[in-house]
């Protein structure tokens, strides 16, 4: 299937602050990663905080400029696109973030707040923005009588679905969608995901699906790639991730989120912490968590592999299972 | 010390009313809660936000600030080592403080609003060990080292030097657990210790919990809104809704055949997915319709009602009363027989 966006070799380096007169370190947030995620199609991205998650989605949208590698939108380079050549495109790719308190303004009203970005992007006349508004409103659960009503007027669910139907006014095909439900209540955060669910089907969006809840991420995501300091341990459909993962990383996180039914003991138990990211582990990055190391681990960095379709994982150990 | 009978009553807690007087009148965020914590027993009390979950904490220890203006009401009994019960709603201040300090100790979700920045945090547990127990005040530091190795830190020798802002936030977490096991606690208070971690971290610390709880035989009062962590962790759960218990009972029992439509919707909320062989996979996503009330604003009825698949007229027409179904497992909920 043709990509809409193709990332190829992708890192993000921050420098660090010098210290003394040594060599100026960085935070290595994002470090080769390649992925694509086609039309209509939802690649869900997990690991632990600080693994670079929110870091790949800046980078795909290019609201941050990566440090190496390529970002193509519907084969177009967005990583040397001037941004003048880039505001076409930025209509077409949106980002929905965590916290729907902070992204919305205070002093506009929700009506504004949709219409402004419509404006922005040279859409339709004043009562044509508003039509529209009404529309995205209802699409989302709300009605176009709340269009004149100020976000603090909403719970955090409605603001979050706000916040959906302003990204989604200007008809995007690709949506970063970051941790969009981590501030909701649990019995709210099943009434977003199904009007994200719905709204990416019917509109064939493409979108990235950032979240460190793992029961979200398997309901939403066709395919799911797993990071760990900014590196991609694993990716695959999302019932071979979670029911026959291969790299000991997913197992481990797999392993720890609680479950109703939890049967046997769990395969792999993670100790300790991710380890800083300004001073990754040479070759394996997991390697110093991982229970299955080996000497070898600590001399390579483990090239992806195919291991099933459509399914790659950066490990040299091909004889654990989980 | 007294050597802490096995069994018996720990805690318990009696009709707790605890209100706060706000501009607009009287908040009455808990409305009659009772349940009761047996010796080295775990309970978890799990609901929405807002469900009044910490007030109940809080009530217990009293620790709201004077501008809270909060009114407590009710009884809350604390059974001593000695067979002695005090009432800690009536309590005086400055016995309070006792059982503060060697009875009952508190983490919340947020380590860094209860750690002080200016101190290393070895320091900070050789002062709460000072503080409760005055007769190790000598060995106070090297007790330090040990509580950081208790609670799972590496290298605490030279971990009691750092400064909270210099750990990570599981790290802080642990720490906090190491303040609190200072004064060798009879009961711990976890307020949702680990909503703000990783999964991963926070399988480390429900592990540590569980394998504390188990070495010193403390009661464990958790709270938490994922109904996935009770059945990890605890014996009994109090579910809540709008300030009142709607269900409680062994927690196998209770998230097995939930027998309020609460309980039942709290376990649907969660995301799931049911792979299929050549077909669309099912993906379930069951939100609990509408919003819970606000405190102002509690119908008469079922407060539930509004909310619920099983409502019926006679729901709404007045207070509905916990349902003792058989053992100690109650329900509010009039038609908890139809839920079978
Ligand atoms: N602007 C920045 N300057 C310096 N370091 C940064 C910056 N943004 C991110 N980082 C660092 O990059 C790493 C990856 O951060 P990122 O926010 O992408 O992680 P994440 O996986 O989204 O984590 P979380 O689950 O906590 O949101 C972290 O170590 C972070 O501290
Ligand atoms: N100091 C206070 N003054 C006034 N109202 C308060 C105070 N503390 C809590 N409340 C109110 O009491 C109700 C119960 O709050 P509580 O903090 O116990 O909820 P919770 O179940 O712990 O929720 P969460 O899951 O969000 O922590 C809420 O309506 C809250 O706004
Ligand atoms: S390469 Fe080695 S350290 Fe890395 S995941 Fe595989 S076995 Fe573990
Ligand atoms: S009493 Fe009625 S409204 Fe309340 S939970 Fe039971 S069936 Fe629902
Ligand atoms: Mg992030
Ligand atoms: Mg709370």
């Amino acid at each position: 299937m043709t990509a809409l966006i193709e990332v190829a070799g992708l890192a993000k380096h921050f420098p660090l602050p010098r210290r003394g007169f040594g060599p100026r370190g960085a935070v290595r947030a994002v470090d080769g990663v390649s992925f694509r995620v086609a039309p209509g199609e939802v690649l869900g991205l997990v690991g632990e905080s600080g693994s670079g998650k929110s870091t790949v989605g800046r980078l795909a949208l290019r609201l941050l400029d990566p440090t190496a590698g390529r970002v193509r939108f519907d084969g177009q380079d967005i990583t040397t696109a001037s941004l003048r050549a880039l505001r076409p495109l930025r209509r077409s790719m949106q980002m929905v973030f965590q916290d729907p308190y902070a992204s919305l303004n205070p002093r506009r009203s929700v009506g504004e707040a949709i219409g402004e970005v419509l404006r922005l992007h040279g859409i339709g006349t004043r009562s044509e923005r508003r039509d529209r508004a009404g529309a995205l409103l209802a699409k989302v659960g709300l009605s176009a009588a709340d269009l004149g009503r100020m976000p603090r007027e909403f719970s955090g669910g409605q603001r979050q679905r706000i916040a959906i139907a302003r990204a989604l006014a200007v008809e995007p095909r690709f949506l970063v969608a970051d941790e969009p439900v981590s501030a909701l209540d649990v019995s709210v955060q099943a009434g977003i995901l199904a009007l994200l669910r719905g709204l990416q089907a019917e509109l064939s969006l493409a979108m990235l699906f950032i979240s460190h809840d793992l029961s979200v991420v398997e309901v939403m995501a066709d395919r799911v790639m797993v990071l760990y300091l900014g590196r991609v341990m694993e990716v695959g459909p999302t019932r071979t991730m979670f029911t026959a993962p291969r790299h000991p990383y997913t197992a481990g996180l797999l392993a720890a989120a609680p479950r109703l039914d939890r049967g046997a003991a769990p395969a792999v138990v993670l100790r300790d912490e991710i380890p800083s990211p300004a001073d990754p582990p040479s070759g394996c990055v997991f390697r110093t968590r991982c229970p299955f190391a080996l000497a070898d681990c600590a001399a390579t960095v483990p090239e992806p592999r195919t291991v099933g379709p459509d399914h790659q994982m950066a490990c040299i150990r091909d004889d654990v299972t989980f | 010390m007294p050597a802490e009978p096995p069994s018996g009553p720990l805690l318990e807690v009696r009709n707790l009313r605890t209100g706060f007087r706000t501009r607009r009148g009287l908040l009455q965020a808990v409305d009659g809660v009772a349940f009761a914590i047996a010796r080295a027993e775990t309970v978890a009390i799990v609901g929405e936000s807002g469900s009044g979950k910490s007030v109940t904490a809080m009530s217990i220890l009293r620790l709201f600030g004077r501008t809270d203006r909060a009114a407590i009401e009710g009884a809350i009994l604390l059974h001593g080592r000695d067979g002695g019960i005090r009432d800690l709603v009536t309590l005086p201040e400055p016995e309070l403080r006792d059982v503060r300090g060697r009875e009952i100790a508190v983490i919340f979700q947020d380590p860094s609003a209860s750690l002080n920045p200016v101190f290393p945090i070895g320091e900070q547990i050789a002062e709460a060990i000072r503080r409760h127990r005055p007769q190790e005040a000598a060995h106070a530091a090297r007790a330090a080292v040990e509580l950081l190795r208790d609670v799972g830190i590496a290298d605490p020798e030279r971990r009691v030097a750092a400064y909270p802002h210099q750990l990570s936030g599981g790290m802080r977490q642990r720490v906090m657990i190491a303040i609190a096991l200072a004064c060798q606690p009879r009961l711990l208070i976890a307020d949702e210790p680990t909503t703000a971690l990783d999964v991963t971290i926070q399988a480390q610390i429900m592990r540590l919990l569980a394998d504390l709880k188990a070495a010193r035989g403390m009661g464990l009062l958790f709270i938490t809104h994922d109904l996935a962590l009770v059945g990890e962790i605890a014996d009994r759960v109090v579910v809540m809704y709008a300030g009142q218990v709607v269900e409680t009972g062994a927690t196998d029992a209770v998230l097995a055949a939930p027998r309020h439509p609460y309980t039942r919707a709290l376990l649907e909320c969660r995301p799931e997915r049911h792979y299929r062989d050549g077909a669309e996979d099912e993906r379930l996503l069951r939100p609990i319709a509408g919003q819970p009330p606000r405190p102002t604003e509690v119908a008469a009825g079922c407060r539930f009602a509004p909310r619920c698949p099983l409502a019926e007229a006679a729901c709404r027409a007045g207070p509905v009363d916990l349902h003792l179904l058989h053992g100690d497992r109650q329900s509010r909920c009039r038609r908890w027989d139809a839920m079978a």
